[in-house]
C-alpha cells in the first residue's frame, strides 16, 4: 500500500512512519549514524564486514528512497535548506495571494450589486477550498496544497467579514468559531501549524469572550479581565492530553506553547495591574496574589515539561519564570539603585541562573546517564 | 490521513462554509422580513461617508456612519459631543435596571473604585430624530447667544466679540448642520421601549453600549451614565445609490452653507435591530434652518 501515512512494506521487514516528522527525524537519524559510523571505522573501533556493510547501506537506501517518494523528507543538509526555501515561499506566497483576492475585492467592490457581492464572496470561498482539494490530490510535496490552503482560510474570513459589513450586521463573536472550525479543519488535513495557530488564536478569543459575556460584559471587553483567558489556556493544554497527535508533525508543541501563553501573559498583566481582575479585593493583594502564582506556576511548568519530556514547555515555563523575576526585580530596585547598578545586578543573576542550570544538568547526567 | 478522509474533511470545510453562509444570511432575511422595526428619515446632518473604502483608482463602495448626540445633563451645559456622551436621563435607578451595581454610595471613598472596576454593558438605546431633545439643544443654544448679546461691556472687547461670534455659530450649526439624533433613552426590552416610544418615524431602538462612573463634585460623589457607543454605526450604501450619494457637493455640510443640497436617506431599522438604507431621495435644492 502506498498511501501517505500507512505501514509500508519494505525489504528486509516492516517499517511504518506515521507522519512526515516521523519520517523526517528517522531520516536524519540514519544520516548521523551513517556519520558516526564511519567515524568509528577511521578510529578503528568497529569494523563491519563487507556483508554486513553492504546490508545496513541497501536497508538504509530503501528506507530514504521510500520516504522521499512518500513523505518527501530531505534526505541531507541541502535539501533540508531548500525545504526552508519552500516553507518562506509558500508562507509569502500565500500573503500575498490573500492580500491580491482582498484589493481585488476593493477594486471593483462598487460595480457590484449585492447579489453580485455575496455570491462572489461566497464563490471565493467555496472555490479556493475546491482548488486547495484539487492541488491536493496531486502535490506529493505538500507545499502548495498548504498555500492553497492558507488562501483558503484568507478567503472566508474575507467572505464572513465583508457580509457583516455589506448587511450592516451587529459584530459577534460567534464568527470566530466558525473561522476557528475551518483553520483547524484545514490544518489537520493538510498538516499545516501555521493554520494550527490561526485557529487557536479564533479559539481562544471565542472561548474567552463566552467566559467574559457569562459576568454580564460585552464580549468586547473580554480582554479587560484577564482571568477570562484562564478557561481557554486549560483547554488548549487538555486537548493533546485527551487526543493524541500521531498523524500529524509538531501540533502537540503548539498546543501546549499556545496554552502556557494564554495562561501566563494574563497572569503577568495581573501581577502589575491588580485593579483589572475580577476579585474585588486590594490591588497590591491581588498583585502580591498572581507574582506568587505566577512563579509556581512557570515553576511547575518547567518541573512537568522536564518529566514528561516537553522541552517546549520547559523553555517557555523557563522563560516567563525569569520574565517574573525580572519584573520583581524592576519592582524592587528600578527606583532605588542607579540604572548600570540595576542592569549588573540583572546580568549577575544570569549568570547565577547559567551556573546553576549546568550544575543541574551535569547533575542529572551524572545521575541518570545521557538522555534515552 | 487517507486519501478517502482527506476527501471527507475538503466537503466538511465546503458544507462548514455553506452553513456559515446560511446562518449569516439567514439572519439578514429574517432581519428585514415584515414591516421594519423602525424607519427614520435622515439627511447629510445624521449620515457622513466613512473613508471611502478604496482609493480614487478604485470604484470601493461607500459607507454611511451614524452622527447620534447625547444631550448634557444641566441646563447650563451647552456644550455637545458626538458619538457618545454623558446622559442626564440616565440616573441611578435607570442605571440599576441595566444591569449594574449601584449599592455603594456615590459620595464614599470607595465609590469611585467600586463604578470604575464595572464594565461597559450592552443594552438597548432610543434614538430619536428632530424631537424634543433637539428641540432642547437649539434652546440651550439659542440662550447662550442670548446671555452673549446681553452681557454687559468688559475690559477686554475682543474676547466678548469672540464669544458672541462662537455663541451664534453654534446656535446656527444648531439649527442648520448638526445632527438632530439623540439617544433619550435605554433598556434591556425592546417590547416596552417601543411601548413607551410608539412613534416608528421618530424613535429607532438600537443596540449600544453604556458605562456608569461617578463625579466627584464639590465633595459630594455623583453617579451618572455615558453612552459610549451603538452597534451599527456604520450603514453599507447599496450600489443603486451610490451615483446619488457619491458626489463632492454633497459633502461636507458647514454651517451657513446655502448651496448644498440637502439629501433625504430613508433608513429602516429591521428585527434584529440591524439598519440598512432603504431609499435616497433628493430633497429641498438647499439646506434651511430647521431642516
Amino acid at each position: 500500500m502506498n498511501e501517505r501515512g500507512e505501514e509500508i512494506g519494505g525489504e528486509g521487514g516492516t517499517f511504518t512512519a506515521a507522519s512526515r516528522s516521523d519520517a523526517q527525524r528517522r531520516a536524519d537519524e540514519i544520516r548521523i549514524f551513517t556519520q558516526e559510523l564511519q567515524r568509528l571505522e577511521r578510529e578503528r573501533v568497529l569494523t563491519l564486514s563487507d556483508e554486513q556493510r553492504a546490508a545496513v547501506e541497501s536497508h538504509h537506501r530503501n528506507l530514504l528512497a521510500r520516504f522521499a517518494r512518500v513523505h518527501d523528507v530531505d534526505v541531507d543538509a541541502r535539501a533540508r535548506q531548500l525545504s526552508l526555501g519552500m516553507r518562506v515561499a509558500s508562507f509569502l506566497g500565500a500573503l500575498s495571494l490573500a492580500a491580491s483576492v482582498f484589493f481585488l475585492f476593493r477594486q471593483f467592490w462598487g460595480e457590484f450589486s449585492v447579489v453580485v457581492q455575496v455570491v462572489t464572496l461566497v464563490a471565493a470561498a467555496l472555490g479556493s477550498l475546491a482548488v486547495t482539494a484539487w492541488i491536493d490530490g496531486r502535490d506529493a510535496t505538500g507545499y502548495f496544497t498548504k498555500l492553497a490552503a492558507m488562501v483558503a482560510f484568507a478567503c472566508f474570513v474575507i467572505n464572513v467579514l465583508l457580509l457583516g459589513v455589506i448587511f450592516n450586521i451587529t459584530p459577534s463573536d460567534k464568527a470566530l468559531i466558525a473561522w476557528a472550525a475551518l483553520a483547524l479543519l484545514l490544518a489537520y488535513t493538510c498538516d499545516l501549524r501555521l493554520l494550527l495557530a490561526a485557529g487557536l488564536l479564533c479559539l481562544i478569543a471565542f472561548v474567552s469572550a463566552r467566559a467574559g459575556t457569562w459576568s454580564g460584559m460585552y464580549w468586547v471587553h473580554f480582554g479587560e479581565r484577564p482571568e477570562n483567558f484562564f478557561i481557554a489556556a486549560a483547554l488548549l493544554f487538555a486537548i493533546p492530553i485527551f487526543i493524541p497527535h500521531r498523524s500529524v508533525s509538531g501540533f502537540e508543541p503548539v498546543y501546549r506553547v499556545f496554552s502556557l501563553l494564554t495562561l501566563f501573559l494574563p497572569m503577568l498583566v495581573l501581577a502589575n495591574w491588580g485593579s483589572v481582575s475580577y476579585f474585588d479585593f486590594d490591588p497590591a493583594l491581588v498583585e502580591g496574589s498572581y507574582q506568587l502564582a505566577g512563579f509556581g506556576a512557570s515553576a511547575g511548568a518547567v518541573w512537568l515539561g522536564a518529566r514528561r519530556g516537553w522541552n517546549d514547555v520547559v523553555n517557555t515555563g523557563t522563560a516567563f519564570f525569569v520574565v517574573f523575576l525580572y519584573t520583581k526585580f524592576f519592582d524592587w530596585w528600578w527606583d532605588i539603585m542607579p540604572k548600570y547598578q540595576f542592569f549588573l545586578v540583572l546580568g549577575l543573576i544570569s549568570v547565577l541562573l547559567l551556573l546553576v542550570m549546568q550544575r543541574l544538568r551535569v547533575k542529572g547526567y551524572r545521575v541518570f546517564g545521557p538522555a534515552r | 490521513m487517507s486519501a478517502w478522509t482527506r476527501r471527507r474533511s475538503f466537503v466538511a470545510g465546503m458544507l462548514l462554509v455553506l452553513a456559515t453562509n446560511a446562518i449569516v444570511l439567514g439572519g439578514v432575511v429574517y432581519n428585514r422580513s415584515g414591516e421594519p422595526e423602525s424607519r427614520l428619515q435622515l439627511t447629510q446632518r445624521e449620515l457622513r461617508p466613512t473613508h471611502s473604502r478604496g482609493s480614487a483608482r478604485e470604484s470601493g463602495g461607500l459607507g454611511l456612519r451614524l452622527q447620534w448626540r447625547v444631550l448634557p445633563p444641566g441646563t447650563a451645559r451647552y456644550a455637545y459631543s458626538y458619538n457618545g456622551g454623558e446622559a442626564s436621563w440616565l440616573d441611578q435607578a435607570q442605571l440599576a435596571s441595566l444591569g449594574f451595581d449601584v449599592s455603594v454610595p456615590p459620595h464614599v471613598p470607595k465609590a469611585r473604585r467600586h463604578y470604575g472596576r464595572q464594565l461597559p454593558r450592552e443594552v438597548l438605546l432610543v434614538l430619536e430624530l428632530d424631537g424634543p431633545a433637539h428641540q432642547q439643544a437649539v434652546a440651550r443654544a439659542r440662550q447662550r447667544a442670548d446671555e452673549e448679546a446681553n452681557r454687559a461691556s468688559e475690559a477686554n472687547p475682543p474676547a466678548r466679540v469672540n464669544r458672541r461670534k462662537a455663541a451664534l455659530e453654534a446656535l446656527e450649526r444648531e439649527q442648520s448642520t448638526a445632527s438632530r439624533l439623540f439617544a433619550v433613552d435605554a433598556g434591556l426590552d425592546s417590547a416596552t421601549l417601543r411601548a413607551r416610544y410608539p412613534d416608528a418615524n421618530r424613535y429607532a431602538i438600537i443596540r449600544g453600549k453604556v458605562r456608569i462612573h461617578v463625579q466627584s463634585h464639590i465633595g459630594a460623589g455623583i453617579l451618572s451614565g455615558y453612552v459610549s457607543d451603538i452597534g451599527n454605526t456604520e450603514i453599507n450604501v447599496p450600489k443603486e445609490f451610490l451615483g446619488a450619494l457619491r458626489r463632492d457637493a454633497l459633502w461636507p455640510l458647514k454651517p451657513g452653507d446655502t448651496v448644498r443640497p440637502l439629501v433625504r436617506m430613508r433608513v429602516a431599522f429591521g428585527q434584529r435591530l440591524e439598519p440598512w438604507l432603504e431609499g435616497v431621495e433628493p430633497g429641498a435644492a438647499s439646506i434651511q434652518p430647521g431642516q
